[in-house]
């Protein structure tokens, strides 16, 4: 983009280079030359030169020396437009050296007597083009601008501004840094002052552009401010900076990108035509502009960013139970832990990730864990599948299906818990093999909390797998019939009945707050086993004040946990209860 | 039946003439898709692969050997993993009841 511009308008050049060095004063006349056409700039810059002072005169000539000598070569008409200005600069001031009068420093001039012809005419100039060209152009850039400021996006009147700046202007820098203020030392040495000291002080002049801008009416002021300025170019250096500033406080306002984007592209314009604004001022218009449309929003999305990193990272935290190297380790992430909240549906993730915990040995002397197998929540899904298959292709089904219990002898076990998941709920399957001398056989416990499970299916399902296995492990060899009584089943409950509350006087149950422990298995053998778990046996009859406590315990520290505890562990306390 | 049994060592037998890639297959709810896979290839890029095709989350879907959950950066190497095995794609179960 800056090389673009650089490219079109080579002037700006200067401004990349004077930015560095700040008491350098900007080539103001370099930019008009080239941003207006030859004529404009012979018509213009005698109305403007007529405008100038002795001393901005001098100055003027020896910034337009040095800019011809460091710039001219390297503009593309050679610097022909500066040599071309600086001569007419020149002109001036023999033209000023030959008729002016001598005038006293202090700036006590008496107003201009008519008798004079070199001033009469300097004056009548300034008279007469001030009004028609100067004065005109100045309001109608005053009311462009309100304009500009009332609707944003206009960009015509953009060209408006660039035109009445380009003409008008008339920068020093000087004057610039102190915000517009007139230094009242330069007011007196220039060439009119004379004038002025009929006129309101440049620091009212100002404050009337200020208030004309900001009610956004009153031609007359402007007007009179206007007439009353012996340099228009100032008093619109004046107005560009107020322009400058409402355009911006506009924009941090309303903060839209269309008024900052026209805004910015004013105030590139302005830049363009006539470097008005110092360097400094730039600088802060750049930055404040920045923070606008670049770095405050971004700023915002930064933060959320990272915001959304952290809680990334935390989700994405896993852990290996029990650790990454054990072959049937569990992984976990932190997001998986969501699904503990109240109300929340568990995950097969936690639920294995429990399954893995039961299975953990508590402790290298503790056989316990030979004695039941438990399967994960993917294997009823799997059961169901190979069970479902023809006979023919159920052999070679199972021969992959049989991989997930590699090197476990079922019917070994004491238990076998069957996790079932269907319909966005769980329900557990808890095989018990029974020792040999027991005549009953395996007995199938179907646990549901809701009773929502088909059991039926699941019973015929498992009966089913129990069958295979049990044909594979004794192939050939002897019993051909599974020793499962069909009787045994029908005599044992099917599901946890709720059977609730009653049974403890006393003990205020909520069913709302721990709906798992209320579907209770009505033996009382479970309920102690439920609690002989936790190592804290408690008679159901007996020790009603314990149970009250490790519920109170459970339900503040980690009832979020007692969901699966009930489901999954309920079979597993059965277990230690049967075969103590 | 008697295969069968020898199966479970075939395993140890085959080890030293193993091939470079090995061909998996992938199935869920019955359909199966097959795969090429390096052995030494961590077996995410075939979870990512599936997930593509099925066009389903990576993190909607448990993938299991054996019954095992397979992580990412496992590779058929160190699963043992052999020519024509299978992959189960699980899809991610929630449940629970509302009081």
């Amino acid at each position: 983009m800056e090389e673009e511009k650089k490219r079109k308008r080579p002037i700006d050049l200067d401004r990349e280079k004077l930015l560095p060095s700040r008491d350098e004063e900007p080539p103001v006349t370099t930019s008009e030359s080239s941003a207006m056409s030859g004529e404009q700039v012979q018509q213009d810059g005698r109305e403007q030169l007529s405008c100038l002072g002795d001393k901005e005169l001098n100055d003027s000539i020896c910034r337009q020396r040095r800019n011809v000598e460091t710039l001219g070569p390297k503009l593309p008409d050679k610097g022909e437009k500066l040599k071309a200005h600086l001569k007419s600069l020149e002109e001036e001031r023999e033209r000023r050296r030959s008729h002016l009068v001598e005038e006293d420093d202090d700036g006590c001039e008496k107003p201009m007597e008519s008798k004079n012809p070199s001033f009469i005419s300097t004056s009548d100039g300034l008279r007469q083009e001030a009004p028609s060209s100067s004065l005109p152009s100045q309001s109608t850039f005053a009311s462009s601008f309100c304009r500009k400021l009332e609707e944003n996006t206009d960009c015509r009147t953009v060209d408006a501004f660039e035109n009445e700046l380009s003409t008008l202007n008339r920068c020093d820098r000087r004057k610039m840094k102190s915000n517009g203020q007139f230094s009242p030392r330069g007011r007196r040495k220039s060439a009119l002052s004379s004038r002025q000291r009929h006129f309101q002080p440049p620091c009212s002049l100002s404050v009337d552009v200020d208030k004309h801008i900001l009610l956004n009416g009153d031609q007359k002021g402007t007007d009179s401010a206007l007439s009353s300025s012996q340099s228009p170019s100032e008093c619109l250096s004046n107005l560009s900076v107020d322009v400058d500033k409402h355009i911006l406080s506009n924009g941090n306002l309303k903060g839209e990108h269309s008024s900052t984007c026209s805004s910015h592209h004013f105030e590139e314009k302005l830049r363009n035509a006539s470097q008005v604004l110092p360097s400094n001022d730039l600088r802060r218009r750049n930055g404040q502009t920045v923070v606008l449309v670049d770095e405050e929003e971004p700023q915002v999305i930064d933060t959320t960013k990272k915001a959304d990193k952290v809680d990334e990272c935390l989700k994405e935290t896993t852990i290996y139970y029990p650790s990454r190297d054990d072959p049937e380790s569990v992984e976990i992430c932190s997001s998986d832990m969501e699904c503990l909240d109240p109300e929340g549906y568990l995950s097969s993730t936690i639920m294995n990730f429990y399954i893995r915990y039961l299975q953990q040995p508590t402790s290298p002397t503790n056989k316990a864990q030979c004695d039941y197998h438990f399967f994960n929540t993917y294997f009823y899904k799997k059961l169901k599948e190979a069970v479902s298959k023809k006979r023919s292709d159920k052999e070679t089904s199972f021969v992959k299906f049989r991989r997930w219990w590699k090197g476990v002898n079922i019917f070994q076990k004491a238990y076998i818990f069957l996790p079932i998941h269907e319909d966005l709920h769980w329900s557990l399957v808890i095989i018990c093999i029974p020792d040999k001398e027991d005549e009953c056989g395996p007995v199938i416990l179907h646990l549901d909390s809701l009773g929502l499970h088909y059991s039926k299916s699941i019973f015929h399902n498992i009966k089913s797998f129990l069958r295979e296995e049990w044909n594979y492990l004794n192939q050939g060899e002897v019993p051909p019939d599974l020793p499962i009584s069909e009787r045994i089943w029908k005599n044992l409950p099917r599901r946890i009945d709720e059977n609730p509350i009653t049974i403890f006087n006393g003990i205020q149950f909520k069913k709302d707050t721990y709906p798992h422990l209320v579907h209770v298995y009505e033996k009382k053998s479970l309920w102690e086993v439920l609690f002989s778990y936790t190592s804290l046996v408690v008679s159901f009859s007996e020790q009603l004040y314990h149970l009250d406590n490790i519920l109170n315990f459970r339900a503040c520290v980690a009832l979020p946990y007692l969901r699966m505890v009930c489901i999954c562990s309920c079979g597993f306390l059965l277990r230690t209860n049967i075969s103590p | 039946m008697f295969e069968e049994k020898k199966g479970r060592y075939r395993r140890i037998e085959i080890s030293p003439k193993r091939a470079l890639s090995l061909f998996l297959s992938v199935s869920k709810d019955g359909s199966e898709v097959m795969f090429k896979i390096k052995r030494s290839t961590q077996l995410k890029k075939l979870m990512k692969a599936y997930c593509d095709r099925q066009s389903v989350e990576l993190n909607s879907i448990a993938f299991l050997f054996d019954g095992r959950r397979i992580r990412g950066e496992q590779t058929p190497d160190e699963l043992e993993m052999e020519d024509d095995d299978e992959i189960d794609a699980m899809l991610h179960q929630t449940g629970g009841s509302t009081v």
